[in-house]
């Protein structure tokens, strides 16, 4: 679609959580291959993985925590933070596609969770890597055009379950985040600009096969196995096309951001930071230099984190930049792509927002 | 072996890295994908040299007819080096709008 502008809303302040549980990719892998007696990935072939994709290490949820409860854990420091009363919050949206249950909706469990009033908008939205920039338009179009006068966006994952280990594409790749981020109307925020895409066509590069309605779970469906491209997984662990993924996002992707720069008048070199999707170092590498940006500008939490989908963008904030962003005014672009395929970019100001320190969460708080 | 055209010998070259080999062992017969040294990661470097080094991105249903690497030179010389189209920014026109 056309660009669109939204004025006048901004993000008052961002807060994250990671499980304090830490996996290192190498060592880890190492006491796997022990283990298994197929399909494990050879020691040199994860050290090209890792160097590659340059995911040393990843945060992993212990058996009963959500992504919901690190959102819930960065949602209760982000309301401190900003003496935001519950009461004062009119919607919340929950990104996911590793929600609590397939019913109900993560967004409507957490209203009760966090307190907030009945009368709350709360709804989940089932996206990935775009999530966060189709979460913040959601948002502030509910602010703007919607009749709330704040929304909470809460984007939370749990993937690092949700692929299979030895799986070469994707088993070292995925750590777990939740984000909180806190829109409402601001006039300083000025007019931000967002650029959304979806293109259904390429949705087989990405994706989980079983365990909805498409193809029900099954004993069989249970079952890892060798696949064609050279994987090892089961039907209901995730995959995904590198070489299909890695051309989609330094063409269209590169594409989408170039254009959103010109129609919003905004050049290269006006932009404080850019924040892209923690997809993998190589690729983040080659689209950041195709956009002639410094490396100062891009921050990155790739190698610490792993890739989070949707709270990576915010991850990457709160993790990179709270030092920076709260005492002034940046210009910043922020660039969500994935599965799907599904993609956004969106320009716009962050006035004095409030960054909370990281939040590592040792267990989820409400159990 | 057949030496190459001349415009093959660079791309020859930047393939023997990517597969870090002699490019006396590469020729334009050479199936690249049978290489010993291909792999996921290694068509990842291709796909990334022909955008930095040519500025060709090769949609993925090309990339995967492509299969000599006589075949990519072929095709980066019909391109005639020029900058890929990726999918175009339309905005629908007002005839396409639902109506009330």
């Amino acid at each position: 679609m056309a660009d669109v502008s939204i004025a006048d809303v901004g993000i008052l302040g961002i807060a994250a959580a990671v499980p304090a549980r830490r996996i290192d990719n190498l060592p880890w892998h190492d006491q796997l291959a022990g283990q298994t007696t197929a399909g494990p990935l050879p020691a040199a072939d994860v050290q090209a993985i890792v160097d590659h994709t340059g995911v040393r290490s990843r945060r992993a949820a212990p058996a009963g925590m959500c992504g919901s409860d690190l959102c819930q854990a960065a949602a209760d420091r982000l309301l401190e933070a900003t003496a935001t009363p519950r009461t004062g919050i009119d919607g919340l949206i929950f990104v996911s596609q590793t929600p609590d249950y397939r019913m109900p909706a993560t967004a409507v469990l957490l209203q009760d969770r966090l307190g907030l009033r009945t009368d709350t908008l709360a709804f989940d939205v089932g996206l990935g890597c775009s999530g966060y920039v189709y979460g913040l338009y959601l948002a502030m179009s509910l602010v703007a055009g919607g009749g709330l006068e704040s929304v909470l966006l809460l984007n939370g994952e749990t993937r690092s379950h949700a692929y299979s280990p030895r799986d070469r594409s994707t088993g070292l790749l995925f750590g777990d985040a939740g984000a909180a981020t806190l829109v409402a109307r601001q006039p300083a925020a000025g007019t931000s600009h967002f650029s959304l895409h979806s293109d259904g066509s390429r949705g087989g590069l990405i994706g989980i096969e079983a365990g909805g309605a498409r193809l029900p779970s099954s004993p069989e469906t249970l079952r890892e196995r060798p696949r064609p491209d050279g994987g090892f997984r089961s039907d209901e662990q995730g995959f995904m096309d590198g070489p299909g993924v890695f051309t989609f996002m330094i063409s269209d992707v590169f594409a989408d951001i170039v254009g959103l720069l010109a129609s919003s008048e905004t050049a290269v070199t006006d932009l404080d930071h850019a924040i892209l999707h923690q997809a993998n170092r190589f690729a983040l590498e080659h689209l950041r230099t195709k956009l002639g940006m410094p490396a100062e500008k891009v921050p990155s939490t790739i190698g610490e984190f792993g890739n989070t989908s949707g709270p990576s963008i915010p991850l990457t904030i709160v993790a990179r930049l709270a030092d920076r962003l709260p005492t002034t005014s940046s210009r910043v672009l922020l660039a969500g792509f994935g599965v799907g395929l599904s993609w956004a970019s969106a320009v716009l100001t962050l006035t004095h927002p409030t960054i909370c320190p990281l939040i590592e969460l040792e267990s989820p708080s409400h159990a | 072996m057949p030496t190459p055209s001349p415009h093959a010998t660079p791309l020859i070259d930047r393939l023997a890295d990517i597969l870090e080999c002699a490019a006396a062992d590469l020729d334009e017969a050479t199936v690249f994908r049978n290489h010993p040294h291909w792999d996921s990661l290694a068509a990842l470097s291709l796909i990334a040299m022909l955008d930095s080094a040519y500025g060709v991105i090769l949609p993925h249903a090309e990339f995967e007819r492509l299969q000599t690497i006589g075949d990519l030179d072929a095709y980066l010389q019909a391109r005639n080096h020029s900058p890929c189209q990726a999918q175009s920014r339309q905005a629908p026109s007002q005839q396409d709008r639902p109506r009330g």
